[in-house]
């Protein structure tokens, strides 16, 4: 059990001037950060990794947690907005939040995204302090043959999720995700794949960069394409959700805080698969699941809640095991490293209370978060309001820097491009981009686990199917696929009699 | 073109990309020599993936037409309306542009500036938005000051803020 005294040390000292000062300033700057394209929570931490390095350990760890706590919420004002995800995190909070923005609800989704962030943080923070050691046990047990069905699971329940017209569609564009994963050096033998002898090739297509095209330049073409002005919406009516709304969600909040929390501390899942299965969950469980993709509040409160809750999730591995839950907090385990930490198992016996002081910090952030979130709404609600023939200039701009910035590569803006063409081009098919990306993602865990899982059983693919963890992925998988081929063999069925 | 028409090409295209990534992955090296067996190749992944994809666009092909199939087409918004479909080919070339051949190759500055104001005034005065009333001058002087300080701005935020250094 946590200690009381050493908790509320922790607290003391999270609340002290000093270190509220620096959780104000670092939690603003992520909420900025997550909210620019092509600026994500792990570019800006790994940047102020470097700006805080002179800082005293504990002083840099509060802002680096600030940031990340920031930033994962700050990206569902785009995703709201503009339908562009500021951060990877917030794509399935576009799939609710964008159309309600369109149905002149955008203050009241922009509130309930703050609610649910604020509360997915918070359970978040709870399963840390009580829960650490147990789960990350069980995070432990997790193997490549587990990974890899976690890896096709999330594309197959992406491309169900964000096709729900036509699944099909959403698993080519995961396919097709996964594919281009492929490209570039794999890890086994260092052989580089479909390169062709270009060498930018050998080292795959950037995620991020992608991700910009993917969601950014798609947005911005089909954005201007349109003759019409878009429809402003009227933000009326009350910013914060009332008690009876968030009482009304409490089952969601609950469900995908914990569902965000589990996803977070699986290694190497992180904040954006935790939304996607919180996502998953509640609309498995709604009454109103076909409102879902198209302005459903109880989807939008999922998908914030889940991303936020895998934000402390993610921590509770890079403490207790030393190993990242995402690809965030993979930097703050570095900064952690070099700021003396040694995270591992021994942590609670050698600097327990770097652990607590993390809890209090990651609080007072979300505290700080949710007020600077309503506070901020007004001016970012600005936006919708600036003609899109002067925003969309300026946002390709950030995109493109956005997309250079993380290697200093041209490479990368030619991927970004390349994205944007093949994702206007699929969109107008009706096929979506986030399996796409969500595939890219995953391809190359899935390839990792895949051959590692292989060696390890000598050839056999037994253990991807008698594992219990890997059994329940693998039904899970199958049944998602079935369910689509059987109306399929039936018509064809049909019409052949 | 319609609905049902357009996924039966896109489903066959799919399936000779599917076909191609296979063929990709049986052409890679396998390192037999080296002792690896036929399950650590580098082409196993991409080739159960190619396989995926070329079953999934058999099935998109070869599925019969839905209900909603009817005569209209995805298409129709973007490149069945003429005033659509020049603004998407005119934003198109202009991102293409600014990011394949100004972007690295002219400073930053002057690329942004030229880009951010082109854009503005593409949109704004020639292939204006259905009921715009928006006068030459105002635009002309709202696209300069724009482009002046986004591609100063976007520079100090990025290259003195984020220590990025622009090309």
């Amino acid at each position: 059990m946590p200690e009381f005294s050493a908790i509320l040390n922790a607290f003391t000292t999270a609340l002290s001037p000093e270190f509220l000062l620096i959780t104000l300033w670092s939690t603003i700057l992520g909420i900025v950060i997550g909210m620019l394209p092509g600026l994500t929570a792990t570019m800006g931490l790994a940047l102020l990794t470097t700006l805080t390095f002179q800082m005293e350990s504990f002083q840099a760890i509060t802002a680096l947690l600030g940031l990340y706590v920031g930033a994962i919420y700050g990206g569902s004002r785009t995703a709201i907005i503009l339908n562009m995800p500021g951060t990877p995190a917030s794509a399935a909070t576009s799939l609710d939040g964008y159309p309600l923005a369109r149905q002149a609800r955008a203050r009241e989704a922009l509130g309930l995204a703050t609610i649910g962030s604020f509360f997915g943080t918070m359970v978040g923070v709870v399963l840390l302090l009580f829960t650490a050691p147990i789960l990350a046990d069980y995070a432990l047990s997790f193997g490549s043959f587990e990974f890899f069905w976690l890896a096709l699971f999330g594309v197959v329940i992406s491309g169900r999720l964000t096709a729900l017209d036509d699944p099909l569609k959403g698993w080519i564009a995961g396919c097709l995700g996964l594919i281009l994963a492929m490209v570039g050096q794999e890890q086994v033998f260092a052989y580089a794949r479909y390169s062709f002898g270009i060498h930018d090739l050998t080292g795959g297509f950037g995620l991020i960069p992608a991700m910009v095209g993917a969601f950014g330049l798609v947005e911005i073409l089909s954005s201007i394409s349109d003759n019409r002005s878009p429809e402003i919406s009227q933000n009326k009516g009350r910013l914060l959700p009332r008690a009876s709304d968030v009482a009304k969600n409490a089952g969601t909040i609950g469900r995908s805080g914990i569902a965000g929390t589990l996803m977070g501390l699986i290694p190497g899942v992180g904040e954006d698969i935790g939304a996607w299965v919180s996502y998953a969950i509640a609309k498995r469980l709604s009454r109103t699941r076909e409102m879902f993709g198209r302005g459903s509040t109880e989807g939008l409160v999922a998908a914030e809640t889940g991303n936020s809750a895998a934000v402390p999730g993610a921590i509770i591995p890079v403490l207790t095991l030393g190993i990242p839950g995402s690809a965030p907090s993979a930097v703050l385990l570095a900064a952690l490293v070099i700021h003396g930490v040694q995270p591992g198992p021994m942590i609670m016996i050698t600097s327990a209370d770097m652990v607590y002081g993390v809890v209090a910090a990651i609080v007072v952030a979300a505290v700080i978060m949710t007020v600077a979130g309503v506070l901020l709404t007004t001016p970012l609600l600005a936006v919708l309001r600036i003609p899109r023939e002067r925003l969309l200039p300026v946002i390709f701009v950030l995109c493109t820097v956005g997309a250079f910035a993380i290697a200093a590569r041209p490479f990368d803006v030619w991927t970004m491009l390349g994205f944007g063409v093949l994702g206007f081009v699929l969109k107008q098919m009706n096929y979506p981009m986030a399996p796409l990306v969500l595939g890219l993602v995953l391809g190359d865990l899935l390839d990792k686990s895949l051959r590692r899982g292989m060696i390890l059983s000598e050839g056999s693919l037994e253990p991807f199917l008698t594992r219990p963890i890997s059994a329940f992925l693998a039904a899970a998988t199958f049944l998602s696929l079935v369910l689509l081929l059987v109306p399929f063999l039936r018509r064809l069925l049909l019409r052949r009699e | 073109m319609t609905n049902h028409a357009l996924d039966r090409v896109s489903g066959f295209i799919f399936v000779v990309l599917g076909l191609g990534v296979m063929a990709g992955a049986w052409a890679m090296p396998r390192f037999e020599a080296q002792g690896a067996p036929a399950y650590q190749s580098p082409g196993l992944t991409p080739g159960i993936l190619g396989l995926a994809l070329a079953l999934c666009g058999l099935i998109l092909a070869l599925r019969p037409m839905q209900a909603d199939g009817a005569e209209r087409t995805y298409w129709t918004t973007v490149i069945g309306t003429p005033a659509n479909r020049n603004r998407a080919i005119a934003a198109l070339a202009l991102t293409l542009i600014y990011g394949a051949v100004l972007f690295g190759n002219v400073p930053f500055v002057w690329a942004t500036f030229a880009f951010v104001f082109a854009f503005v005034v593409t949109f704004e005065l020639v292939l204006k938005p259905e009921g715009s009333t928006r006068r030459p001058v105002p635009s002309l002087i709202a696209a300069s000051s724009l482009a002046l300080i986004t591609s100063l701005g976007s520079q100090y935020l990025f290259q003195t803020l984020f220590l990025v250094q622009l090309p």
